[in-house]
């Protein structure tokens, strides 16, 4: 059997903690090919081997038979490797086209040849169906689209072997799909297709074997197609998985979070954002948005969080009574709001502090943490080891690892134990399990429900419907910045929901008298 | 914490450092300068014995004797400020290139206290000195409040306030009631205020020395411990490193941003009180011309890598640069000579300091990878 590409007994280490170990991987022209593991098991790394970003330490990697090493990028370019990145690697306030051309751009006596290849990827664009437009600015697309620059900016330098680190966790459903179109057809062509990602029912979806990883060793490699999502967790994690929560019925009490007549325009107020929206959360209960991205979650979580300032007279936001619309986000935690943000890079770690350093971002200042002004270091480290511990955060140096420098979930993991962990009332999770694997995304899910039962009111953002059924007592559809449906889990479909989501259906709510189910 | 045990904990710290490769570093950084110091030399001097004995005056004029040694740390003190202001700035994320102005007008406030009030001594000189503060940490907010009103880059209003502050001093300070001892101040017009002198000129006879070398070093011993050990700290980096992260995690990032700004134009404007609040005072250049401490500032800070403790030895070296530039004259070098000597030196440094931090990067990644290689031959076995 010849491969397309071959790592042979790939070992990589960071300081004492060992990411790889005697890792052997290997994929065929034209396979599509998963890369299944636990947050921290090592997928990011290998797959960053393979595309030049790390040397191993030891090993050996073959491309069509042929030993290679593959020192940086531009070496990978050479051998047709193409990667997209967990977190893009796109300039912001470049253009699209740009962003494609830059490390491989045309030119004529050192100026620019901007006409031939806008043609090529005009033409990549339309025959992969992959929808851009080439003169906008980065920063002003949604992740979808940032998502299929990347995969342009692949094939514009010839590559036959894709790598695409975890792709869908910041997908929509329709994207995911169109997505998978892509990738079968890139397969259907011969090209070698590597993917990792947490979601099973995917790979079952999609790849054709799967390789699991667990804490840097490799487990096995197996047939998608004879081996169950149920039997694919369990090489993952090394146990059973559930993938129901088992959670009582909600007994909500009284009102902590309440939205009222919120609108917002966007910037040049020609659209509304968000309408009239009305709802409440109650102490012990879990509210999940249910919704297509883009629908005003982000705008919504913004105001209550107060990321983003209120502008509209009308618009009111309380927190246990008091009035919150437009006070301070220091004082919004210190009322008793929590949150886990969307964006864990940009807004949830300060990621050139250590773990330490970050689990007490916004609790620095109490006197658990300091005294007439000097940190209380002892507390802060003895803190931060318990929620190691509690929340099995995984990383290379512990507390004082550089939080840059852990894998996606473990990032996701620090943000959940610091924000579940601090005093709080209201608990609101953007994402949460975004990126997690589904051991992680069990515990979480078991998190949440806990803080439920500890009384805490939980409003969830959440674009998986699989989770919204899973963990809400009481769901919420937004469409076009309007709430247009209220419902309870257990006595409706993802069907239902479906329709209202898309914009099909939608019910008559009050603005007054917000129902309830009850 | 006793005090005993805090001495304790700096020392072996400085022992830490010392050793460490970042030493080495800076030691290569500074060697590569004066090398090309060097080549300069030879190409301008009339022969090569008189080059070499411009390099030996270079190298050795600041150690000549107990008073050339003491006027070098005496002109240390507000170098080493002004680089602790830069240095600061820049941990806040804020590129400080303001300092000169900062300098300027915390030096007329120095010198309008000085003059105009009158107060006993030492108390005079504390009075003086915190005007001196407060001028610079005003010069400082402005930068800073444009910044986080109207978004406009720091650097840019910093570029332009030196210019407002060198004229404005051209204004301030040719006022006969203040200052109107033109441009060779030998004379004193304003004992008390005057540095105390601690009795340091009796250990460096013949010097100016006085205590501000050593407030200059107790001040970056502070500044250190507020960036390591206090909740300040803590914010002003939080912000520096991601403004985002920080706003999420309710820390007020204009209210820090503003407040780095001010406390690095503080620390310029008590470089000034350093300057001309001696016995033997430096004169005020007061002729509309930017005072290019500032950027020295930059460099001191360069060589420290933003180290607060680090930028107590920066400083004193450039100093010691500065000094034997100086002699060097004595051997035929002329002024503009030795000027571009050593600035050619410094840029060198600032250059490679840069180079060095890059190699060290790579010599501790090259570091572990062996150490783990051996750990691992060793559970084989
Ligand atoms: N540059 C680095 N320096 C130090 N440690 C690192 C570095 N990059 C990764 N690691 C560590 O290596 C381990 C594997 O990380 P990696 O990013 O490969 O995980 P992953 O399998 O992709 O996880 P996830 O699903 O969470 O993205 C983690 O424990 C991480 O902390
Ligand atoms: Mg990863």
């Amino acid at each position: 059997m010849n491969y397309a590409i071959e790592m042979i007994n790939i070992t990589k280490t960071f300081g004492t903690l060992i990411a790889n170990d005697n890792i052997t991987f290997q994929v065929k022209p034209g396979e599509i090919h998963a890369i299944l593991g636990e947050n921290g098991a090592g997928k990011s790394t290998l797959m960053s081997i393979l595309f030049g970003l790390y040397t191993a330490d030891s090993g050996t990697i073959l491309i069509n038979g042929q030993e290679v090493k593959i020192k940086n990028p531009n070496d990978a370019n050479r051998y047709k490797i193409g990667m997209v990145h967990q977190h893009f690697k796109l300039v912001d306030v470049f253009s699209v086209i740009d962003n494609i051309l830059l490390g491989a751009e045309t030119t004529k006596h050192g100026f620019m040849q901007n006409d031939v290849p806008r043609k090529a990827i005009e033409e990549l664009s339309i025959r992969y169906a992959l929808k851009v437009d080439l003169d906008s600015y980065i920063k002003d697309i949604s992740v979808g689209m940032q998502q299929r620059v990347e995969i342009l900016k692949m094939l514009y330098r010839n590559a036959d072997i894709l790598i695409f680190d975890e792709p869908t966790a910041v997908l929509t459903p329709q994207e995911i799909e169109g997505l998978f179109k892509v990738i079968k057809a890139f397969a259907a062509e011969g090209k070698s297709i590597i993917i990792i990602t947490h979601k099973l029912n995917e790979i079952k979806a999609i790849a054709q074997r799967c390789t699991v990883l667990r804490k840097g060793k490799h487990v096995a490699t197996v047939d998608v197609s004879n081996t169950s999502v149920e039997r694919l967790a369990e090489l993952m994690v090394g146990r059973d998985v559930s993938f129901e929560v088992e959670k009582s019925k909600a007994n909500p009490k009284e009102v902590v979070l309440e939205v009222k007549n919120l609108n917002l325009q966007n910037k040049d107020r020609t659209k509304m954002i968000l309408k009239n929206v009305n709802f409440q959360v109650k102490a012990g209960e879990i509210v999940c948005i249910a919704g297509i991205e883009g629908n005003g979650q982000t705008q919504l979580i913004n105001l209550i969080t107060g990321l983003d300032k209120l502008h509209d007279l009308n618009s009111h936001i309380t927190l246990n009574g008091a009035d919150i619309t437009n006070v301070s986000i220091r004082k919004r935690f210190e009322l008793g709001m929590s949150h886990i943000p969307e964006d864990r890079q940009k807004y949830g770690l300060i990621l050139d502090y250590t773990l330490s350093e970050n689990m007490i971002s916004n609790t620095y200042y109490f006197d658990k943490f300091q005294k007439n002004g000097l940190l209380k270091f002892e507390a802060i480290s003895a803190y931060t080891n318990q929620l190691i511990e509690q929340y099995d955060i995984r990383s290379s140096m512990g507390e004082y690892t550089k939080t840059r420098s852990m894998s996606g979930g473990n990032q996701q993991k620090a943000i959940i134990a610091r924000e579940t962990s601090r005093e709080h009332h209201l608990l609101i999770a953007a994402q949460p399990t975004r990126g997690l694997d589904v051991g992680a995304i069990e515990y979480v899910h078991k998190t949440i429900v806990a803080q439920r039962d500890l009384n805490h009111a939980i409003l969830v953002v959440s674009l998986e419907l699989d989770e919204v059924m899973t963990i809400s007592d009481r769901i919420l559809v937004m469409y076009e910045g309007e709430i247009v449906g209220e419902f309870d889990p257990l006595k409706t479909t993802v069907e239902e929901i479906g329709l209202y989501m898309s914009g099909s259906k939608r019910m008559e709510l009050s603005t007054d008298d917000i129902p309830s189910i009850h | 914490m006793t005090f005993q045990a805090f001495i304790k904990k700096l020392v072996a710290s400085l022992k830490k450092a010392v050793s460490s490769s970042a030493f080495t570093n800076t030691f290569f950084a500074i060697s590569s300068g004066v090398l090309v110091g060097f080549v300069i030399m030879l190409l301008t001097a009339s022969s090569l014995s008189n080059a070499v004995n411009g390099l030996f005056r270079l190298l050795t004029g600041g150690f000549q004797s107990p008073s050339m040694l003491g006027n070098v740390l005496f002109s240390a003190a507000p170098l080493i400020l002004v680089g602790l202001s830069v240095a600061f700035a820049f941990k806040t994320g804020l590129f400080n290139i303001g300092a000169s102005g900062q300098f300027m007008i915390g030096g007329i406030f120095a010198l309008y206290v000085a003059n105009l009030v009158s107060l006993p001594p030492v108390i005079h000189f504390i009075v003086a000195a915190l005007a001196a503060i407060v001028g610079g940490a005003i010069w400082g907010f402005i930068p800073g409040l444009l910044k986080v009103r109207y978004n406009v880059n720091e650097v840019i209003t910093c570029i332009m306030l030196n210019y407002v502050a060198a004229y404005t001093s051209v204004m301030a300070v040719e006022n006969p009631a203040v200052y109107d001892r033109g441009i060779t101040a030998i004379s004193i017009d304003y004992p008390t205020a005057e540095i105390p002198r601690l009795g340091l000129n009796q250990l460096f006879p013949g010097s100016y020395i006085d205590m501000s070398i050593l407030i200059a070093i107790a001040v970056a011993i502070l500044i250190w411990f507020i960036l390591k050990k206090t909740t300040l700290g803590y914010q002003l980096k939080a912000v520096g490193f991601s403004k985002d992260a920080s706003k999420y995690a309710g820390i007020p990032v204009s209210r820090n941003m503003i407040l780095s700004m001010m406390i690095a134009g503080g620390l310029a404007g008590l470089a000034a009180a350093m300057n001309y609040l001696p016995a033997n005072p430096d004169y005020f250049r007061s002729f509309s011309q930017i005072n290019p401490i500032g950027f020295e500032g930059i460099s001191i800070a360069l060589i420290a890598q933003s180290h607060p403790i680090g930028i107590i030895f920066s400083g004193i070296f450039i100093s010691f640069i500065k000094k034997g530039a100086l002699l060097m004259q004595f051997f035929g070098f002329n002024k503009e000579i030795t000027s571009i000597i050593m600035s050619v030196i410094i840029y060198m440094i600032s250059i490679s300091a840069f180079v060095g931090q890059f190699i060290k990067k790579r010599k501790l990644m090259k570091k572990q990878k062996s150490k783990l290689i051996d750990q691992r031959g060793d559970a084989n076995v």
